[in-house]
């Protein structure tokens, strides 16, 4: 359909009656009343940057100036007195440099034309080396936010688990002491990476972090029926009660789940896993059953697209997979 | 910093940001009526109704204790709309174990002044809601904020194929979903 003749997707010219009505309706539902911004206390004023002792800064911005003219991102302590370890100094951190927060401390870390990262207590992050044009950051403990807005892959952040990717989004990482954790994505897209297995998580969704790897993605608002199956199943990968638990407890919209236990159950059981999601959602009828469950990269991009999360070129890293004519 | 702002919507929240920024109020109640409609559609493709309202604010107030964070200016709507996805994330974190959807549907019958209207509004939100996610957002950005595929596609990320795909297969759910509503009305 040419985009002038599709009045859903350009707004212009005529809708069907029933969307135009659906229009119509929703287009005015109420609004709450406008608060009185005037009313609203204005703000204080942060925190000017990083204190340190002024003789100290001078030294140390005479020393490693050159380092860090180019390329170091600029702290700001939210709350408390976040410090600066390695290569980082006077409100600025490098290559090398590792920010700490303590039980009282938050800190917002600029990632030079990404965005932002905001580091909460008890966290330690590091900036390590990316490939080419990657800004990449290693968390070994506690919580950041990442409000990112580049072009996909460009925002990297390791963890004891594996890789976190953005594609452009806004999510919440935390790695706790023991290995574990939680990767939640508000916005956008990312994919996790580990032991060669990649997740996609959208927005909406969560995945834990266990210490052998990262728990399939969720949704935060799936039932706690298949909530509390899919964290049994994550407790016990091989137990088949639990699989099958989650596959009763699963509906459509967790296809997204069952979609990335595909690869990571043996063959017997990963036919019931595809089965249940043909069942869930419409599968492309021209990819062979078969092609799925032998994990043919392009017949679970196939499955992947028919959940609705877009291609599963644009999730992927590296050159697109070539399109399979089944 | 900012980039030159091609849209004509990020046109005109530039320099309102950037007034909002030095303390001008009044050109942050000009961004919130600009964007009231983004807000409400984001949160409304994910938590109950009856929570919108306040949650809307609340957007609205993050927003402005944020906004020295905001980098570019012509992208606050976008910026908008992750700060509204966040707080529909945090809702639902906090009471997922207490407040079922369904049972605060109900509520917005009350919503638009014709009583056809509000059935329609109160079956057109439960039938969207109940939608794969993919599909909630988009069709709510394009229904209750009333923005076409592009506007949708830069708000959110996606691609234009993307968009123009949730809205087809969204809109092809919706209707048997509506149809089922009123067949059993």
């Amino acid at each position: 359909m040419r985009e002038e003749d599709d009045a859903l997707f350009s707004g212009r010219g005529q809708l069907p009656a029933d969307l135009a009505r659906l229009e119509r309706t929703l287009g005015r539902l109420p609004l709450p009343p406008e608060p009185d911004w005037n009313a609203r206390p204005r703000g204080e004023r942060r925190p000017p940057v990083l204190m340190f002792a002024a003789a100290a800064a001078l030294l140390l911005v005479a020393l490693a100036g050159a380092l860090f003219a180019r390329d170091a991102w600029r702290v700001e302590p939210l709350a408390g007195s976040p410090s600066l370890h390695g290569f980082a100094f006077a409100g600025r951190v490098a290559l090398g440099g590792r920010i700490v927060t303590d039980a009282e401390s938050r800190a917002r870390l600029e990632v030079a034309g990404l965005g932002q990262v905001e580091l909460e207590p008890g966290s330690v992050l590091r900036r390590v080396p990316g490939r080419g044009a990657e800004r990449k950051l290693a968390l070994d403990q506690g919580t950041l936010h990442a409000f990112i807005s580049a072009p996909p892959r460009q925002f990297v952040v390791e963890t004891p688990v594996g890789v976190a990717t953005d594609l452009g989004c806004a999510y919440t990482l935390t790695v706790e002491a023991g290995g574990g954790g939680r990767l939640a994505v508000d916005a956008g897209r990312v994919t996790f990476t580990h032991g060669g297995l990649e997740s996609f998580v959208p927005a909406g969704t969560w995945c834990p972090l266990l210490p052998d790897g990262e728990g399939v993605p969720r949704r935060d608002y799936a039932t706690d029926e298949f909530l509390a199956a899919i964290a049994a199943l994550d407790s016990a990968p091989d137990d088949t009660q639990a699989l099958e638990l989650v596959l009763d407890t699963a509906v459509a919209s967790d296809a997204i789940t069952l979609w990335h236990l595909l690869p990571r159950v043996d063959a017997e059981r990963r036919a019931r896993v595809a089965v249940r999601i043909s069942e869930l959602i419409e599968v492309p009828a021209e990819v062979p059953f078969d092609r799925v469950l032998a994990l043919e990269p392009a017949a679970l991009d196939a499955w992947w697209g028919a959940i609705g999360m877009g291609p599963a070129v644009e999730w992927r890293a590296g050159t697109p997979k070539k399109t399979r004519p089944w | 910093m900012a980039n030159e702002p091609s849209d004509p919507v990020a046109a005109v929240d530039a320099p309102l940001v950037a007034a909002a920024r030095r303390g001008d109020r009044a050109a942050f109640g000009a961004l919130y009526r600009r964007h009231a409609r983004l807000v409400q559609a984001v949160l409304l493709a994910r938590v109950a109704p009856d929570s919108v309202d306040d949650l809307l604010h609340d957007v609205f107030l993050v927003a402005m204790d944020r906004l020295d964070g905001l980098r570019d200016d012509a992208a606050f709507a976008p910026w908008l709309a992750t700060i509204a996805r966040r707080r529909a994330a945090d809702w639902w974190r906090r009471r997922r174990d207490t407040v079922p959807l369904e049972e605060s549907l109900p509520e917005l019958a009350a919503s638009p002044g014709e009583p056809e209207e509000a059935y329609d509004a109160r079956a057109a939100i439960a039938a969207i809601q109940s939608l794969p996610e993919a599909y909630r957002e988009t069709l709510m950005l394009r229904f209750v904020a009333g923005l076409n595929g592009p506007e949708i596609a830069a708000r959110t990320g996606l691609t234009h194929g993307s968009v123009r795909v949730n809205l087809h297969r969204g809109v092809e759910m919706l209707r048997k979903k509506l149809g089922e509503v009123s067949r059993h009305a």
